[in-house]
């Protein structure tokens, strides 16, 4: 999926941007550094978080039916995808990469969504210990969207995903600016 | 190299170091390049005006060759400078060679149109800009004209020339 930049630039087909698009990308541009500084935040600390969901997982494990090594790792590394959606700003990069990839990963290991929606909260506590409050306020609302995202979503079909998230973009947190 | 427009490079990683020093510098000019776009475009026809006003004299014979060749000339010319003001904003020179200047540089070399002829025309194009333009907003363009001359002049000489 193309972030909404990228669809932006590729859009105007020969004419000049329009004095609201340019708006949009200059307020948007002015937030970039900070959205690189959270990224590059969560990233120093990617090692302790996983350590971290590790603990967290292991004893849940079995009961869970999730395999403990390297389930935290791989949870971890897929933090990458909300972190490119929270740089660009872009919650549909947000649902596409993050919330709809979760469903289908539950669903292929018979897992309750409910367990990644905890797993992302517990990321998020424990991120709120290591990360500055701006990095905070800009990985918020992904955080909130996913774990919302992953709970709103019942009973588990990709028709009923995509409908339960489109009818939850107004529930949803708007992403910041 | 990551820029504003490919951000999805970052789909299933973090930037590095050199990625996000050069994402910050070019948030810190962001403003300016806002300024220097809608300056381009503000003077965009006076530009052209001043280019092909230079062109009809050193290449009369452009409409014995191509019909309505000068006033294709306008319009191509004012398009070329939309794409470069966009370019410059994004501050992204593959955008421009992906946009435009790639086919238009295939387009013109059918068109039988000399090195030298494509060189005249976008430098003329460059020194007006630098004439009416703010010395920052020609900073800001200078490379992007400069390159656009460059790439749009590196065709081969037509065994017919049409110019």
């Amino acid at each position: 999926m193309t972030n909404w930049i990228t669809k932006l630039a590729h859009s105007t087909n020969g004419r000049p941007l329009s004095q609201d698009e340019t708006e949009m990308l200059v307020d948007y541009v002015e937030t970039l550094p900070d959205r690189l500084l959270a990224a590059k935040k969560l990233e120093e600390c990617q090692k302790w978080l996983v350590k971290h969901l590790s603990d967290y997982i292991a004893p849940r494990a079995i009961e869970w039916g999730l395999p403990k090594d390297p389930f935290a790792t791989d949870f971890a590394l897929c933090l990458t995808a909300l972190v490119h959606s929270m740089v660009c700003s872009d919650k549909e990069l947000l649902i596409a990469e993050v919330i709809l990839p979760f469903c289908e990963t539950a669903d292929a290991l018979e897992v309750p969504r409910n367990i990644f929606a905890d797993l992302f909260d517990t990321a998020w506590h424990a991120l709120c210990k290591r990360l500055d409050p701006r990095s905070l306020q800009l990985l918020e609302p992904s955080f909130t969207d996913v774990v919302l995202g992953l709970r709103i979503t019942e009973e588990w079909s990709k028709a009923t995903v995509e409908s339960n998230i489109a009818n939850a973009e107004t529930l949803l947190t708007p992403m910041e600016a | 190299m990551l820029t504003l427009t490919n951000l999805d490079a970052l789909r299933d990683r973090y930037p590095t170091t050199a990625e996000r020093e050069r994402l910050v510098e070019y948030a810190s000019s962001v403003r300016e390049r806002q300024i220097a776009m809608n300056d381009l475009e503000l003077m965009g026809d006076a530009v052209v005006d001043d280019c092909m006003t230079k062109m009809i004299e050193m290449y009369p014979n452009i409409p014995r060759y191509h019909v309505n060749g000068f006033d294709r000339g306008y319009r191509d010319n004012r398009l070329l400078l939309t794409y470069i003001a966009k370019a410059m904003f994004f501050n992204d020179m593959k955008l421009l060679d992906d946009q435009v200047l790639t086919w238009v540089r295939t387009l013109f070399k059918s068109f039988n149109f000399t090195p030298k002829f494509m060189r005249d025309n976008f430098t003329l194009i460059r020194e007006s800009v630098r004439k009416r333009a703010k010395p920052r907003t020609f900073a800001l363009l200078e490379p992007y004209l400069t390159h656009t001359i460059d790439y749009l002049s590196d065709i081969p000489e037509p065994s017919r020339p049409e110019v």
